[in-house]
């Protein structure tokens, strides 16, 4: 997938801005504070209509002014051509992807596939099992349907069933009908929400695995594998169990604590568990490692590779690895980077690569 | 109050208070009421009271009805061993438009949602039981969403019943995962009735 053609209006910093890319690198360079990320933002909401910043779409409006609107055009694989326009105004949102009106938007999401990796993420590594998750479920609901009504539903179950939970604990009483009614579904899709997740991890260790060995010059090698209470080997019964045991503790809790909604992945380097062992250097380079496979991952479901997004990312990476990286990326990935430091640039294929300077709202080719 | 007239704006704020009908609508819709034949009008207004002072709710199902037992349940030819539980009067209007059931229906009022407030209190859920135990009901067919909801009443109804000899079953393909009936199209309806397990 690779992004022609941008136009911005009301955006944050930019106006009216309208630029168009014709190569599969561009580096948008310049001083702080000057409109970089907010680039990357707009292309990240072309894809997935929500940004990595915010869940508001006011604070993406201009400051002072009544409305925005972002378009981009695409083209995939086989050259066809893609285009889709956000308008937001009055609160309301308006989003058409080719000339029609995308109603709802998990409907959309899929079809302008993007990864990115934002300072933010570190918590991915670093962060509570919460994160972790995050990132599994995002990456699955992106490419599996399935997964993500799944999900959906799951979720929409643990909420009612907290609920239940909830007033059971104020009442300070003790009935199981309903708690019965949610478990036996959370038995249901709970169960393959993880097998579905754990296949998942199967296809995506292999690029992982590779790609960290290769980016760390051989030092380090990783491994992620999935972590539950449940004995993974039964993990439908073992959760059913687990469930009906613990019916007290949860209306004593108040809270629903059995389910894959609790369990998380254990990232490995060199045999050690990366959040207690890990060194900053091998967190930066785990989470840059998983993103890459991320890119590789979707391609073989697919077979079309994701637009990369990079924000500020090399400021902690030194020249060796960037240049690592940029072989990874070097193969037909449509990659956006900012950077403070547009030294680094020098590591991508000059012939393909081109290089914006961000002042103030304003993008001039350097 | 900077409007035409005070009796105009209450009707307006009256119509408003209809189910997706915001402010602008109801002001078109009282300007018409205002503007069209008297007797257009009042007819109307004549419904909605002989609506409500008519029209209640069937003491055995729950359907609407002008008398104590609905039209259904008081039809002999209705087959009395097979109850269809539905959510709502609008539910029992599209299977009787199919003609698929023969049985009668139970009207439970909603489906289960505590985060909305509603728990099986709140639902006709024992009244279906009495029925049941009452009558000896032999078959019952759950015609309720798949949704969380809907799935969570059917378990909810099928644990009420596990002690008592009933054969149970769902309206099952055809309504696609996360569907509703109301949205569901006739055919797919009927298929989803006549496959159900
Ligand atoms: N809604 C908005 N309207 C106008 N300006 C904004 C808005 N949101 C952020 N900005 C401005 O954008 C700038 C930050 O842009 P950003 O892309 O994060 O900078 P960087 O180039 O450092 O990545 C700040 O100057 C901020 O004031
Ligand atoms: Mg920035
Ligand atoms: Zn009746």
């Amino acid at each position: 997938m690779k992004l022609n053609k941008l136009i911005l209006d009301n955006f944050r910093n930019y106006n009216d801005l309208d630029i168009t890319f014709d190569k599969d690198v561009v580096c948008f360079t310049g001083l702080n504070g000057q409109g970089k990320t907010n680039l990357i933002e707009a292309i990240s909401v072309l894809g997935l209509l929500n940004s990595f910043r915010t869940n508001n779409y006011d604070e993406m409006k201009k400051f002072g002014e009544e409305y925005f609107f972002i378009s981009g055009e695409f083209t995939d694989k086989n050259d066809n051509r893609l285009s889709i326009k956000i308008s937001y105004s009055d609160k309301k949102k308006k989003v058409t992807f080719q000339d029609k009106k995308i109603l709802k938007f998990s409907d959309f999401w899929g079809n302008i596939p993007i990864v990115y990796l934002i300072p933010d993420e570190s918590v991915i590594t670093t962060g509570p099992p919460l994160e972790r998750r995050k990132f599994v479920d995002k990456l699955l609901s992106m490419i599996d349907r399935e997964y993500f009504s799944l999900l959906k539903n799951y979720s929409k179950i643990i909420k009612q069933k907290n609920k239940i939970l909830f007033d059971l604990k104020k009442e300070n009483s003790f009935q199981t009908e309903m708690i019965d009614v949610y478990n036996d579904q959370i038995v249901l899709y709970g169960s393959k929400l993880f097998e579905k997740r754990v296949e998942f991890l199967k296809g995506f260790e292999k690029f992982f695995k590779d790609i960290l060995i290769f980016i760390s010059d051989g030092l380090f090698g990783g491994s992620i594998s999935y972590s539950s209470e449940m004995d993974q080997k039964s993990y439908s019964s073992d959760l059913r169990e687990k469930l009906s045991v613990n019916k007290r503790t949860e209306v004593y809790r108040g809270l629903s604590i059995i389910g894959p909604h609790k369990d998380d992945l254990i990232f490995d380097i060199n045999g050690n568990d990366l959040r207690k062992y890990g060194s900053k250097g091998q967190h930066k380079l785990f989470l840059v490692a998983l993103k890459l496979s991320e890119i590789k991952y979707i391609k073989s479901i697919t077979d079309e590779y994701p637009v990369f997004l990079l924000d500020d990312l090399y400021s902690e990476i030194d020249e060796k690895k960037s240049a690592k990286i940029a072989k990874i990326l070097d193969e037909d990935i449509q990659t956006f980077i900012t950077t403070s430091n547009s030294g680094i640039i020098k590591q991508f294929d000059q012939n393909n690569t081109k290089i914006f300077n961000v002042i103030n709202g304003a993008v001039n080719l350097v | 109050m900077n409007s035409q007239s005070e009796i105009l704006e209450n009707l307006i704020n009256n119509i408003s208070k209809l189910p997706g009908i915001g402010k602008k609508s109801a002001r078109r819709i009282a300007y018409h009421l205002i503007n069209t034949s008297k007797d257009n009008a009042l007819n109307t207004a004549n419904s909605i009271i002989e609506a409500r002072e008519r029209l209640g709710l069937c003491i055995e199902c729950f359907n609407l009805s002008e008398d104590k037992l609905c039209n259904i349940c008081s039809d002999p030819l209705r087959n009395r061993d097979i109850i269809l539980v539905i959510e709502n009067f609008h539910d029992l209007y599209l299977f009787e438009k199919l003609k698929i059931h023969k049985g009668l229906y139970h009207v439970l009022g909603g489906l289960l949602s505590p985060l909305d407030g509603i728990g099986p209190g709140t639902l006709r859920l024992n009244e279906l039981l009495n029925r049941i135990r009452m009558n000896n009901t032999s078959e019952l067919i759950i015609g309720l969403n798949h949704s969380v909801e809907g799935d969570s009443t059917a378990l909810y109804i099928s644990n009420m019943l596990k002690d008592i000899s009933i054969k149970i079953t769902r309206l099952a393909s055809g309504i696609p995962v996360g569907g509703e009936i109301e949205y569901t199209d006739e055919i797919t309806l009927k298929q989803a009735f006549e496959n159900r397990k």
